[in-house]
């Protein structure tokens, strides 16, 4: 099969996605200037500013996981799933399970190494607990840590496909994400997730455009099963990066080699494979899932808050962050076939849109996560394509709209997450309720 | 894209009046679920009456019952008299098909669906709504082209919106139809040696958008903006005799509404207690509120791949194709305006933007399918596709959900996306 064979030094592959061969030198200027925007978003995301003070359902449960890891050690990880099956058959709604690994085992590590000995709080329901519960703490950190790496890996991600300015502009996008900023208040796994999706389409790409280097080979395999390992929508960016491989090879965007496809299959297995361990064999962790899937149908809260058509997603974007709603689609109207970088962006959302919006009363705008940073770059795209009719003053006019996108998108985070303070869901209902256009009775 | 050559503008034209015939099919034939009457209607439904029983002189006296209902605190917002052109109209209607026929009783079963007041209104609605596609495909066939206008004209055809102000007794269809006559005849006038009689157009819409409802305020700030830098938004270029027409337009309008009012006093007495009664209604306060963004996620709900077609379209008027950066200049103004209005948001005013958001939308699949090698099907393609969902979307929310006002709340029940 033409696919799979290794490509490597013929002419099968004419015009990978453009690797950037000559990386102008980034000046001192332009670092410092990224410091300081990277410094900012780390202070938005540390710095507790968020309206709902309480515990979500969630959290909870992800709490008495990690309190579970840290009293019987991570070998009790198969009784803990075990533990789930029992319980979820039992009862009517869904509750996540602890084959969430990474997320836990790491909120575990945490609790570990900075509360070895505290107890945890016994009342959940008292006052200020989220700040005094080794556990909670534990699960908030690793969401803000998680956060911030993903703010660092945007930068990265934008300046390897767009250069410095797009870094600059990306970042500072990234650091004033409503979404972003909310996920890394609270002891959610979304912001986990949505690092790792990202860390695996920035290293599809860079395989793409290095064919058969064993370094990037073996980054995106790790990637791969760590994203396996961290939550059940993985299942969603692996068939978007399949497609995205897929596409490459049919739009020649990059050398697809064999060993892309080993690596690609492997990486999953790998993870897959440690998961099973994890939940005590193939039946329990198949099981793990059915049950997830069948209860969460079922589920009131599901079937009251996660419903809705095909452009749901956008509606709840629009809330979000309109203005920087609007410039993406702006951008994704723009594209061209010879925008390949923004194509591949394109694609990954497109791809995961198209299965996300299909999970019955399964949306919420959490799982978008993922999309933060391509957004975010198409938005850059078409500021930048704006600006270039100010002339002289460009740089000075793609400032300053960057400048407004990020004050807005943090009036939004101010609006939707710290004045509402009814809840830290961000349902459709929530959203609305919060910017005015729904009225709580 | 290419301009139609002789030999296929038979096709072109037998295209045209397809697509209008569909639209007038789906605004005359009644496929909306809600039948019974709505509270604005039934106040519409009253001044026709009223005018049916002592005639045109009738005007002032219901201004002044007007008036004097709401000096009563307890009373809610009513809508006013004096959106003379609706009523005026919905009682020539009624004189010309039924006559002296008396009112029905709306008690019984049916009974609004055989008022003469009520059918009247409701067929000036429909007429106006028809009159709508008429000047969009003509407005954006002489602006942009005849593969463009036939683009306009197929998703102003299927405009949900539209429809369904079509197939009420509902003003917004009539006040954004002479929206869009004022905005043609402005463009017309402004073209490098336009012909004076559309300076007279330009009045006489002008007069008919005051005389329809009083939000014509937002589209004449927009007509304003684009007087004064229409050139640079290419647009055309206007002079005094631009502002004189607007001036004499709003002004006789006035003067007809003061006449009908039977005075100024009156004229501005009734309009301030209709703000005042408005922001004081607990209607208003559930759900005309929001930031700035609410008609985006309104129109988003309700149209959702023509709006992003049509934000597409505006990024590339701003960049590429400015043919239609007037139109993106008319909507942002007006949007701005309306937008600021305390507790006044709701979707059933935006059908004002339907034709700029509609011609952006055509320009942008235009634009798609011109990358193609079958361009012209492609964008077909695209075309049918836009209008089989706005079709659907029409369905969903107005047939199988029985919609009538339009608040947030009630699309995204529609849409089960709030239970």
């Amino acid at each position: 099969m033409k696919l799979l064979e290794d490509c490597t030094g013929s002419t099968a592959v004419p015009e990978p996605i453009p690797a950037p061969k000559i990386i102008p030198r980034t000046t001192s200027s332009i670092w410092i200037a990224a410091i300081c925007i990277f410094a900012i978003g780390c202070f938005l995301r540390i710095h507790p500013w968020m309206g709902f003070k309480g515990i979500g359902f969630d959290e909870a449960l992800y709490r008495g996981y990690v309190e579970a890891l840290h009293e019987r050690g991570f070998s009790n990880m198969p009784q803990l799933s075990a533990a789930f099956l029992e319980k979820q058959s039992k009862i009517d709604g869904a509750i996540l399970p602890p084959t969430r690994f990474i997320y836990i085992a790491l909120a575990t590590t945490w609790r570990n190494t900075f509360f070895a000995d505290a107890p945890g709080e016994p009342d959940l329901r008292a006052p200020d607990v989220a700040r005094k519960d080794p556990a909670l703490i534990s699960l908030r950190s690793v969401s803000c840590l998680f956060t911030i790496l993903t703010l660092l890996l945007s930068g990265i991600f934008a300046r390897r496909i767009g250069g410095d300015r797009a870094m600059l502009g990306v970042l500072a996008l990234m650091a004033c994400a409503p979404t972003q900023l909310h996920m890394s208040q609270h002891g959610l796994i979304d912001g986990v997730f949505a690092f790792f999706a990202l860390t695996n389409v920035w290293l599809l790409m860079e395989n793409l455009r290095n064919p058969d280097d064993g370094r990037w080979q073996t980054a995106y395999a790790t990637a791969l099963a760590i994203m396996v390992l961290t939550k059940e929508n993985a299942a969603f960016v692996y068939v978007a990066l399949t497609g995205l491989i897929l596409i490459a090879w049919w739009q020649k965007w990059g050398a697809l080699t064999r060993r892309l496809v080993l690596t690609h299959i492997v990486g999953a297995l790998i993870g897959g494979t440690i998961l099973t361990v994890l939940a005590g064999g193939p039946q329990e962790c198949l099981a793990i899932y059915l049950l997830l899937k069948a209860k969460a149908q079922t589920m009131p809260y599901a079937i009251r808050t996660g419903d809705g058509p095909w452009f749901r997603y956008l509606v709840d974007l629009m809330c979000a962050s309109p203005l920087t709603l609007l410039f993406a689609i702006g951008a994704i109207f723009h594209l061209t076939k010879e925008k390949r970088l923004q194509l591949y962006l394109v694609a990954f959302i497109g791809i995961s849109y198209t299965m996300m919006c299909n999970v019955k009363y399964g949306m919420n705008l959490r799982y978008t996560n993922m999309w933060d940073m391509p957004l975010r770059f198409l938005a850059f795209t078409q500021v930048a394509a704006i600006s270039t009719r100010f002339g002289k003053k460009e740089n000075v006019a793609l400032i300053a709209i960057v400048a407004a996108l990020a004050a807005f998108d943090l009036h939004q985070y101010d609006v939707l997450f710290v004045q509402f303070d009814k809840d830290y869901e961000m349902v459709s209902a929530n959203l609305l309720h919060a910017l005015k256009i729904l009225k709580l009775n | 894209m290419e301009a139609a050559s002789p030999a296929s503008k038979l096709k072109l034209w037998s295209l045209a009046a397809l697509l209008l015939l569909i639209g007038c099919a789906v605004r005359i034939l009644p496929w909306t679920s809600f039948t019974g009457m709505a509270y604005d209607e039934s106040w519409y439904r009253k001044y026709v009456h009223a005018l049916d029983h002592d005639g045109l002189a009738a005007f002032p006296d219901i201004c002044t019952a007007y008036l004097a209902d709401g000096q009563d605190e307890k009373t809610i917002a009513k809508v006013p008299p004096l959106r003379a052109l609706f009523v005026t109209t919905g009682y020539w209607w009624k004189r010309a098909q039924f006559g002296d026929a008396p009112p029905a009783d709306l008690d019984a079963e049916g009974g609004p669906a055989r008022d003469p007041a009520l059918i009247s209104l409701h067929h000036v609605a429909t007429f106006f709504g028809c009159l709508g596609v008429l000047i969009a495909w003509i407005f954006s066939r002489r602006l942009l082209g005849e593969i463009e206008g036939l683009a306009v004209l197929a998703l102003s055809a299927c405009s949900p919106l539209l429809i369904h102000t079509s197939q009420h007794a509902l003003i917004d269809g009539i006040y954004s139809t002479c929206a869009l006559l004022a905005l043609w005849t402005l463009w017309e006038s402004m073209k490098a040696h336009a012909n004076p009689a559309w300076f007279a157009a330009y009045a006489c819409s002008f007069s008919l958008l005051v005389l329809a409802k009083e939000n014509a305020l937002f589209p004449a700030a927009a007509f304003a903006v684009l007087m004064l830098f229409g050139q640079h938004f290419g647009f055309g270029r206007a002079d005094r005799r631009h502002w004189f027409a607007a001036i004499i337009g709003g002004l006789s309008a006035i003067v007809i509404l003061t006449i009908a009012a039977g005075d100024l006093r009156t004229l501005i007495d009734v309009y301030l207690l209709f703000i005042r009664k408005v922001q004081a209604l607990p209607y208003a306060h559930e759900t005309g509120d929001g930031p700035w963004s609410r008609y985006l996620i309104d129109l988003i709900i309700l149209t959702p791949a023509t709006l992003c077609f049509a934000l597409g379209g505006s990024f590339r008027a701003l960049t590429e194709d400015r043919r239609a950066l007037g139109l993106l200049v008319f909507l942002a103004v007006s949007y701005v305006a309306m937008c600021n209005v305390r507790y006044g948001m709701n979707l059933r005013y935006t059908t004002i933007w339907d034709f700029p958001l509609r011609t952006l939308a055509a320009l942008q699949a235009i634009a798609i399918a011109a990358r193609f090698r079958h361009s012209r099907a492609l964008l077909a393609v695209l075309i049918a596709g836009l209008c089989a969902i706005d079709l659907a979307q029409y369905r969903h929310f107005f047939v199988k959900y029985r919609l009538y006002e339009l608040p947030t709340e009630d699309l995204l029940r529609a849409e089960k996306m709030a239970k």
